[in-house]
């Protein structure tokens, strides 16, 4: 059988077992071990030698995925969780909220734009989309509520708010992609800054025109906050703005690397946290916890992927498909819009990391016979990504918000609040692709 | 008694990698201040940093099944029968297990050879390639008893009269 068919019925197997429940690392892992063994024991021409793969197979399975998680690189992704969870649990997300909010509170739906300027800024130290809607909903939208805000506004601003985690760097996202596409980290991080303001700025507009149309969805306040308020609410931030800019800094200026920085990152919150006397034992406890929950269940799922990408590589579908798309002579535009497309079918069923694994091996090869920037098209797929966090009929920031708020509160409601949202995100999306420069602009510098 | 001793263990190991992340974060900071105050970052810093990795990721996974958090996509399978989801959380964990059971065995078979051999990572410290292996190894098996348990909760789910099973299931 030829290799590359192997490849097109582990591609349709990995859908099967996923629709039936089967977790994703499972499902890649096994669908790649099988492909793997069936590709060395039924060599084109040949007849079926099961004892000729299982061997390589298991030496495959043995080498790679091990060699893969204990990667220095790799380590940034849980330090970054953990620098996120650190600063939760020591109250600097409420900080910059309050801010937000403080600043904020006499323009249409203030309440809101403050919800997603907060998550803006605690995208700027985690590097997750989730943990970033789950900590400022907690924070952000029963103060809405409380506001007489419409359910639908107050759960869709942080859900929307939220994907900003992985857009503004740190980014797991962004680390991933850089260590399966081979590209730079520092570049990923400083292309995503603009694209990641453009988006938070989209999402303030949509919260004016529709508080403007419909004014009954965001009542005014009518507080009275002082001048002096809002310069002490300011310099609250200063923990968070020095965490940003010992991390963000750091790297560009050359005092360590972005693995590193994670380190640095976490280690600064920590020390900060516990000197402001804002950090306890149990807090910090909590946060390590959270942070090594997410991590295994990322890396396992890391794991599944892992093989697959060597199944694939083995397969020789990604050439083929490249060479097919070629052979088509079909215009780099209509090739973008089917990977977009791609993405954003993928969105609606898999989770990000997930998609990432299974997408990449096919879709770079692509992009590089294109002649395209991996750094362009990084950000491109994280946005894509975003966006499938809050699509129906899974977006995982969706469900992440519907965990945290009151049950009358239906996943319809969140939905229809994220969906005015998601013109804006069409938007920013074709500016991102149509415009390179958007992303490339900064990290030219890098 | 089994079910106790196996949660204390789970929750150990969880406190195990909490440690390992922690250690993580002191090693890299611990070097980069070494090398910009004293020009000396911790001999191979970055190497016992991925290795830490291993604890942090493999020690967890037991736990997490245990608390149903390992990701899989439901949104298809919720609207099928509650007896058609009970086997298909039989089926998907029998293939977890047998993945990462797999891959555990497979890197602990390792193990001997590498003791005997007496292998060890290029750097200043020559650290032996075997610990984190093992250790790996035992976090898998962990993981794979956690999925043997859970697996036989849900068979004798699913062989109970229905009243009682939709109640479990639900």
């Amino acid at each position: 059988m030829e290799p590359f068919h192997v490849g097109i019925y582990a591609l349709i197997a990995v859908l099967f077992l996923l629709a039936n429940r089967v977790p994703i690392a499972a499902a890649l892992g096994v669908v790649a071990s099988l492909g793997i063994f069936v590709i060395f024991a039924w060599r084109p021409g040949q007849e079926f030698a099961a004892q000729y793969a299982y061997a390589p197979t298991l030496s495959l399975m043995a080498n790679s995925p091990y060699a893969f998680i204990t990667s220095s690189t790799l380590s940034t992704v849980p330090l970054f969780i953990l620098m996120g969870h650190l600063a939760y649990e020591a109250g600097f997300t409420t900080d910059i909220y309050r801010a937000a909010r403080l600043w904020l509170a006499k323009l249409p739906g203030g309440l809101a734009m403050a919800s997603v300027v907060g998550c803006g800024g605690f995208s700027a130290i985690t590097g997750s989309s989730v943990a970033c809607a789950a900590a400022m909903g907690r924070i952000a939208i029963p103060e809405m509520l409380r506001f007489g805000y419409a359910p639908s506004l107050a759960t869709g601003t942080v859900a929307i708010g939220g994907t900003l985690g992985s857009l503004i760097p740190p980014s797991v996202l962004f680390i991933l992609f850089g260590i399966f596409a081979e590209q730079s980290i520092a570049r990923l991080f400083i292309a995503a800054i603009i694209p990641g303001i453009i988006s938070l700025l989209a999402y303030m507009l949509v919260i004016y025109l529709w508080v403007k149309m419909r004014p009954s969805v965001a009542p005014n306040p009518n507080e009275d906050i002082s001048a002096q308020e809002r310069m002490r609410s300011l310099m609250d931030c200063w923990a968070i703005l020095t965490l940003f800019v010992v991390v963000i800094g750091g790297i560009y200026l050359g005092l360590f690397t972005p693995t590193e920085a994670a380190g640095i990152g976490a280690s600064a919150t920590f020390i900060l946290g516990f000197a402001l006397g804002r950090l306890s034992v149990s807090r910090a406890l909590a946060a390590l916890k959270e942070s090594v929950y997410q991590t295994s269940m990322i890396f396992v799922i890391a794991i599944g992927g892992k093989l697959f990408v060597n199944f694939i590589a083995l397969t020789g579908l990604a050439s083929e498909i490249t060479f097919w798309i070629e052979s088509t002579d079909a215009s780099m535009f209509v090739v973008i819009g089917l990977i977009v497309i791609m993405y954003i079918f993928l969105g609606m069923f898999l989770d990000p990391i997930g998609i990432i694994l299974l997408s990449l091996p096919l879709t770079i090869p692509i992009i590089e016979a294109y002649g395209l920037s991996l750094i362009w098209f990084g950000v491109v797929v994280v946005k894509l990504l975003e966006i499938g966090l809050v699509t129906p009929p899974i977006g995982l920031n969706v469900f992440v918000i519907k965990s945290i708020v009151d049950k009358t509160i239906s996943l319809e409601s969140i939905f229809k609040g994220v969906g005015f949202f998601l013109i804006a995100e069409i938007f920013v999306l074709a500016l991102i692709i149509c415009v390179p420069s958007v992303s490339l602009f900064l990290a030219s510098f890098v | 008694m089994f079910a106790s001793a196996l949660h204390f263990v789970e929750r150990l190991s969880v406190g195990i990698a909490n440690l390992a992340l922690t250690t993580m974060m002191v090693i890299v900071t611990g070097s980069v201040i070494g090398r910009a105050a004293f020009n000396y970052p911790i001999p191979d810093d970055l190497l016992m940093v991925g290795l830490l990795m291993v604890l942090v990721i493999a020690f967890p996974l037991a736990y997490i099944q245990r608390i149903n958090g390992h990701i899989a996509v439901t949104i298809i399978s919720d609207r099928l029968p509650v007896r058609v989801i009970q086997i298909q959380k039989i089926v998907g964990n029998v293939l977890f297990g047998l993945f990462l059971g797999v891959m555990g065995y497979v890197i602990f078979s390792k193990v001997p050879r590498e003791v005997a051999q007496g292998l060890y990572y290029d750097g200043q410290l020559e650290i032996p390639t075997w610990p984190m292996k093992a250790m790996f190894s035992i976090g898998i098996a962990l993981f794979v008893i956690q999925i043997i348990v859970s697996t036989w909760r849900e068979i004798t789910a699913l062989f109970s009269p229905v009243s009682q099973y939709d109640t479990d299931a639900n």
